[in-house]
């Protein structure tokens, strides 16, 4: 697999912003794990704290599809 | 898993001293009766016994009964609920394929969760078999139907006379299961209930439970969720919907609520859940 590469990228376009921290998310890199499969993504995540926000369009779209189609491996 | 179950049962019904098994549904008194090895009553064969009860609702109204697949090749179950549903004034329309040939009404092996639209054309299967509403000896039959939007009847509501209502959503099926269980304990056992006091304001709103149905979270989840923000404080805020958004793993799901915070406590606006991990 290549180092650079991702499966996925999710831009926080400076409008997501830590609680706890009151500083603005980055783009960051971050691992999605499920049945012995792992996959780089690039996500919102807290420069401070490494709070890693997974957006709902993804949990429900590639996220859910990649999920079933490992289930139905 | 069913046989520690089965066990688990058995012994427990011989501490109190093997009695009387009445079931209430097809199924639980097919499986009870296989797995205790001894004769499991239907409620619809006490109740031909014993008449109906004050305040039952007298039909006289022409319906469809739909037998369940708990009951295929179950013979003296299809017969006794026919039986007390004529005693209820039902004039009983038979139909193609009833009986043994009972078409599912798209709940058994929980087809309605993993698949709501083959879910739905199963429920149609059996909802085109005649315009008449439907008698149903199984509470899921029962909702599957009147979520189609046809009159539908569990036959102890008639026996009964009163109103299950709109099918319940997810966290309400569990906060009945959970009412009935502490109603028992309370009234027959005298035992104090187990219930949960929550701490903290919270408010769902309406398209968010709308949202939860759909997507199988139970308010428990979301409470459970909400328990662990006030803990850690871990939250994002989207200055697009001006919503702070949060998030907890559950078992083998994370379950993200978006919400508002409202004096000491919180305005729940939607949730979803994955299975992935993320690190
Ligand atoms: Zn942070």
């Amino acid at each position: 697999m290549e180092t650079n590469k991702n499966y996925y990228t999710v831009d926080p376009l400076g409008k997501l912003t830590c609680k706890k921290c009151r500083v603005a998310l980055v783009k960051g890199k971050a691992t999605f794990a499920y049945l012995d499969n792992a996959f780089p993504v690039e996500l919102p995540v807290c420069p401070k704290c490494g709070f890693i926000y997974v957006p709902e369009e993804l949990a429900l779209g590639k996220v859910l599809s990649v999920e079933k189609a490992l289930e139905d491996k | 898993m069913f046989d520690n179950t089965a066990e688990f049962l058995k012994q427990e019904l011989a501490k109190l001293g093997d009695p009387k098994i009445i079931a209430g549904c097809p199924t639980c008194r097919k499986t009870l009766g296989d797995s205790s090895g001894r004769e499991v009553a239907g409620v619809w064969d006490v109740l031909n016994d014993i008449g109906l009860p004050e305040g039952a609702t007298k039909a006289h109204k022409a319906a469809s009964l739909h037998d369940s697949c708990g009951a295929r090749g179950d013979e003296n179950t299809q017969k006794a609920v026919r039986k007390l549903a004529r005693t209820l004034g039902v004039e009983l329309i038979e139909t193609e394929y009833s009986g043994d040939k009972s078409p599912c009404c798209g709940y058994g092996g929980l087809v309605s969760y993993a698949n709501r639209e083959v879910a739905h054309e199963l429920a149609q299967s059996c909802l085109e078999r005649t315009d008449a509403p439907y008698i149903t000896y199984c509470m899921a039959c029962r909702d599957r139907f009147a979520r189609e939007g046809r009159e539908s009847r569990h036959i102890l509501e008639l026996v009964y006379g009163t109103s299950a209502g709109d099918p319940p959503d997810i966290s309400e099926k569990r906060r009945n299961r959970l009412v009935l269980k502490n109603s028992l304990l309370k009234e027959i056992w005298g035992e104090d209930a187990m219930e949960e006091q929550l701490d903290f304001p919270l408010d769902i709103t309406e398209e968010a439970r709308v949202q939860m149905d759909e997507r199988m979270i139970l308010d428990t989840d979301v409470i459970a969720v909400m328990r662990a923000y006030r803990e850690t404080g871990d939250a994002v805020l989207d200055s697009g919907s001006e919503l702070l958004i949060t998030r907890h793993r559950i078992g083998n799901v994370t379950f993200w609520v978006k919400f508002e915070e409202q004096g000491a406590g919180y305005v729940v606006c939607g949730a979803y859940s994955h299975r992935m991990t993320v690190n």
